[in-house]
């Protein structure tokens, strides 16, 4: 993901979200050196992103969004198992993540990429009424490594 | 540390054995130096000292890992020896950052200033920047401390992209 990206990033980011990350979120987090990926179809247009943040040994998935009308079709799998093997190539023994508790489509996503449930952030998220929780899962590399080559 | 033999007997015993695979081979930084002298060392910006015990395929990948979490890389990075790290302190050079991973390796020539990690001093004849933080061998045994070890690094990259400015 380039600066010039952004506007593309964007308008997926506010079309998928209900809150989505704003302009500056996306800007500071490119400056600060995080990884960033958009995904293209057959077409050149944008159809999803993925932004990581390298924490040592950790890999921390920031964001991970498909633009609703290319959802269904196997991108967000696509983009997880770019971001295993990401983290594999950098040496990484972890990647963590956090979903809103109600997004369960995309925890079933993370589940059959190989994540696990580790814990719950309580009333992490804003939501419509009040605040949402945040469901923290976590691919141990390591552990993985045992039963795949 | 179980051998081969004793692994295929406790097969045949119907005990289930799981290897264990190293996620990244042991050679993750290259630049890794036979010699003792200082000159030997190849042309990269960033330095780093560990403590011998140190050179685990665990804490090689750890070193690997934590080089990319704050831009740097393999190619523009080497590992030097206690010995080298000593004759740094006066020998003249263009290395940009040393990072010393273990307190206790400090050379004895800048301990007339009292390091402490997480703090940038100066090599006395050079400028080169020298940052200490937890070794790799406490991080692997410590996972706790590795928020301690990332403030480190990312105050070891502030330094690193100042002295190359």
């Amino acid at each position: 993901m380039q600066a010039q990206d952004i506007d593309n990033v964007l308008a997926i980011e506010q079309t998928a979200n209900e809150f989505p990350w704003q302009r500056k979120s996306f800007e500071d987090s490119l400056k600060s050196g995080h990884i960033a990926w958009v995904f293209h179809q057959q077409s050149e247009q944008i159809v999803g992103f993925a932004i990581v943040q390298a924490v040592l040994d950790e890999i921390h998935l920031l964001n991970v969004c498909v633009e609703p009308t290319a959802q269904g079709k196997g991108l967000g799998k696509t983009i997880v198992q770019h971001v295993i093997d990401h983290a594999k190539s950098v040496s990484a023994v972890i990647i963590l993540l956090e979903v809103r508790r109600s997004n369960e489509r995309a925890q079933q996503l993370y589940l059959q990429a190989g994540f696990n449930e580790m814990s719950v952030r309580k009333g992490y998220y804003p939501a419509e009424q009040g605040r949402e929780d945040a469901i923290l899962m976590a691919m141990d590399l390591d552990l993985m490594s045992l039963f795949k080559q | 540390m179980l051998e081969s033999g004793q692994f295929s007997t406790l097969t045949e015993m119907g005990i289930p054995v799981w290897e264990k695979r190293t996620l990244v081979s042991a050679s993750v930084v290259s630049n890794v130096i036979s010699t003792d002298v200082v000159e030997a060392l190849p042309a990269v910006d960033c330095l780093i000292a560990f403590i011998e015990q140190d050179h685990s395929d665990d804490a090689m990948r750890l070193l690997h890992a934590m080089l990319f979490s704050v831009g740097l890389t393999v190619s523009n990075s080497a590992i030097v020896s206690p010995t080298q790290l000593t004759q740094l302190m006066t020998s003249t050079h263009e290395y940009k950052l040393l990072l010393v991973f273990g307190d206790d390796l400090i050379p004895a020539s800048l301990n007339s200033q009292t390091i402490v990690r997480g703090h940038v001093y100066s090599a006395p004849d050079s400028t080169l920047k020298i940052m200490s933080s937890l070794s790799l061998k406490t991080l692997l045994h410590s996972p706790g401390q590795k928020a301690i070890a990332w403030q480190d690094l990312l105050m070891a990259k502030q330094c690193y992209q100042q002295n190359s400015s």
